[in-house]
């Protein structure tokens, strides 16, 4: 278990919920492009978003969506990673399911 | 009471002012026009004491002032719990008493759809306020044989309707707290039920888009629709994280799929999600079943509240059909707004802009601030018919005060009567209540000391104002720890502040949980507000950053 999944681990269920929902939309509001991408390709989180029963895969989906909005000012080659991610996710997700 | 029960008989006997009720007036305590239903509340305290004043009086007993008044007030919680004991006990026996007042109610409607020679829709309109058709039928049922003609032949009008009722369609869970809060008080705006209604009447579909500023009544205007019709809902929520496309077209289509018993699954494939070609497939699937003279309502607030980034460039907003099949129709709101900021590419659209109705919305804040001088304010601290005594001034004037001040804005009226109510405003003259709704606003910021930029708790309320969904309690505090704020008391502390801002929020319990939001969107616009912001001493990209940062 990595570091991201313990310290969700050990937080409350709506607190959980809560970070899962919003992290992706304030790092990139703050165009910290950095951090998104980083929290973007850790499985942890994509996999404890992707089994929380309260979220929609649609919602993940739209996270890495958020990676390719103009003001979040990623360099070519880590969008480049991420595109290949988004995809990927939306096909392997049974896995996490 | 009780005590001086047999004197009252005795005394009123012969007197003209009083006469007792009758079993073929009982109907009479119910209204045949639908709308009068909400108007029914129980007496108020005053009112009581009115009533108890006079029976002491026509008794010649003398009951000291207190005695009344404590009488009154047991009698306004009592009385209504009373009267639905007798009901419960009139229908765990058939409901005989209930069922003999249908039957009179409806002889009485029989007798005034005579000259209206009209059927279909004005019958169905009264006899809904009575109860639902099948009720209705069963009950004539019962008494067929002997029935006159004219009887035989509603009954024959109502099966045909019954026969090709919608049924009915439940609001989700997640709406229901809104149509209730919003629905509460609810007074007028006829004219815009009357043009939804004649927009059913003149086309075959189509949309109707209620336009008007934050404030002035829309979603409750739209939960109303909802509360009279079966409809499909769905009310975007930006404080609620309610605001994405994806959310719109899964809420609406399991409601249509479910409503009508289509053969798809509710389990929406994400792909459904991403256009209007499932939710237009289902429209159609609907609309290929409904009878003649029915429709498919689907009502949907505050465009504007869409996150717009959540779906594709260039598409309507929410996804919603340009063209509609016959029978079924979209009754939106949404600020008015440029079609760049909010696209909209529909036809057959009817657009309602309620700031073009001054004198009829005029009319409906002036029914709303009098229902709230006479109605229930009668338990609040400080009564509103006294707040306006004490500084000498009268009705009148405080109605044609406030119908100036609001602007037509119903968002303004209810905080400031609330606070009213509440007792913030002692040493207040009439005049000098806010003149507007972000006026409003900004007296309680400078009331709660924000000017002299409290940072702790200029964060709290930015952080609850720019939480993308709902915040809990603990996230708050996890935010302002990462932040560097000391741990020590931490709660306490937050717990005051929001305690102070509480009007503004809601408060929603989940997960174990405590999660707070803005209520209205307009307290977000103020705090967003350039002016408040440089007040503030803050930039919001400064809170979004410190928000992130707690993890």
């Amino acid at each position: 278990m990595g570091k991201l999944a313990e310290s969700l681990n050990r937080l409350p269920a709506g607190s959980r919920l809560y970070r899962l929902q919003t992290r992706p939309q304030l790092l990139a509001q703050s165009c910290q492009a950095d951090r998104l991408f980083e929290l973007l390709t850790d499985f942890d989180f994509i996999e404890a978003k992707v089994s929380h029963p309260d979220i929609n895969l649609q919602e993940l989906i739209e996270d890495y969506d958020r990676a390719f909005e103009p003001e979040v000012l990623i360099s070519g080659e880590k969008a480049e990673t991420l595109k290949i991610d988004s995809r990927g996710t939306s096909a392997v997700s049974p896995r996490f399911g | 009471v009780l005590a001086i029960g047999k004197p009252i008989a005795a005394a009123t006997e012969g007197d003209k002012d009083y006469a007792g009720v009758h079993e073929a007036q009982l109907p009479e305590i119910f209204s045949t026009n639908p709308t009068d239903f909400s108007k029914v509340r129980a007496l108020d305290i005053p009112t009581w004491k009115h009533a108890l004043g006079w029976l002491s009086g026509a008794a010649g007993v003398q009951l000291p002032e207190d005695a009344i008044a404590h009488v009154a007030e047991k009698l306004h919680t009592t009385f209504p719990k009373a009267l639905r004991e007798v009901l419960k006990h009139d229908a765990s026996k058939g409901g005989q008493a209930f069922s003999g007042m249908l039957l009179l109610l409806l002889g009485n409607i029989t007798a005034a759809l005579k000259p209206l020679n009209s059927q279909g829709a004005e019958i169905v309109k009264r006899l809904k306020s009575v109860a639902t058709t099948e009720q209705v039928c069963a009950v004539m049922a019962r008494v067929e044989s002997g029935i006159r003609a004219d009887l035989a032949e509603i009954k024959q009008v109502l099966e045909r309707i019954a026969a090709s009722q919608v049924r009915q369609l439940p609001v989700p869970d997640d709406f229901r707290w809104i149509i209730e809060d919003k629905t509460k008080g609810f007074v007028g705006r006829e004219f815009v039920f009357d043009a939804i209604e004649e927009l059913f009447q003149q086309q075959r579909k189509g949309y109707f888009i209620i336009e008007g500023d934050p404030g002035m009544g829309k979603s409750s205007i739209l939960a109303e629709f909802v509360r009279r019709n079966d409809c499909i809902v769905y009310f975007n929520q930006r404080n609620e994280g309610i605001t994405r496309a994806e959310q719109f077209l899964r809420s609406v289509c399991i409601q249509l799929i479910e409503g009508y018993g289509l053969s798809h699954s509710k389990d929406i494939q994400p792909e459904n999600t991403r256009n209007s070609n499932f939710l237009s497939q289902l429209l159609n699937e609907v609309s290929g079943r409904l009878k003649s003279g029915e429709r498919l309502v689907i009502a949907v607030d505050a465009l504007d509240e869409v996150d717009l980034s959540s779906q594709s460039a260039g598409a309507n907003v929410l996804y919603l059909p340009g063209v509609l099949p016959d029978k079924v129709y979209f009754i939106v709101t949404k600020r008015p707004l440029p079609p760049d900021q909010l696209p909209l590419q529909v036809k057959d659209k009817r657009l309602f802009d309620l700031m073009q109705y001054p004198a009829r919305n005029q009319e409906d804040v002036e029914a709303y601030i009098r229902q709230r001088i006479n109605g229930v304010g009668a338990l609040a601290f400080v009564p509103l018919q006294e707040w306006i005594k004490s500084r000498g001034g009268s009705e009148e004037e405080f109605v044609s005060t406030l119908v100036e001040k609001s602007e037509g804005n119903f968002m303004y009226l209810r905080y400031v009567l609330d606070d009213i109510e509440k007792g913030a405003y002692p040493n207040l003259e009439i005049r000098d209540l806010p003149s507007d709704l972000q006026d409003y606003y900004y007296k309680h910021w400078e009331r709660m000391g924000m000017n002299a930029k409290p940072l702790f708790k200029i964060k709290i309320v930015y952080i609850l104002s720019e939480s993308p969904v709902p915040i809990p309690f603990e996230e708050i505090i996890a935010i302002l720890e990462a932040d560097g704020e000391e741990e020590r008391g931490l709660a306490v502390k937050v717990q005051a502040i929001l305690d102070e801002w509480m009007q503004f929020l809601r408060e929603e319990e989940k997960y174990g949980q405590t999660f707070y939001s803005v209520y209205h969107s307009s307290f977000r616009d103020f705090l967003r507000n350039e002016r408040t912001v440089k007040r503030a001493g803050i930039t919001l990209q400064g809170i979004i950053e410190m928000m992130a940062n707690s993890m």
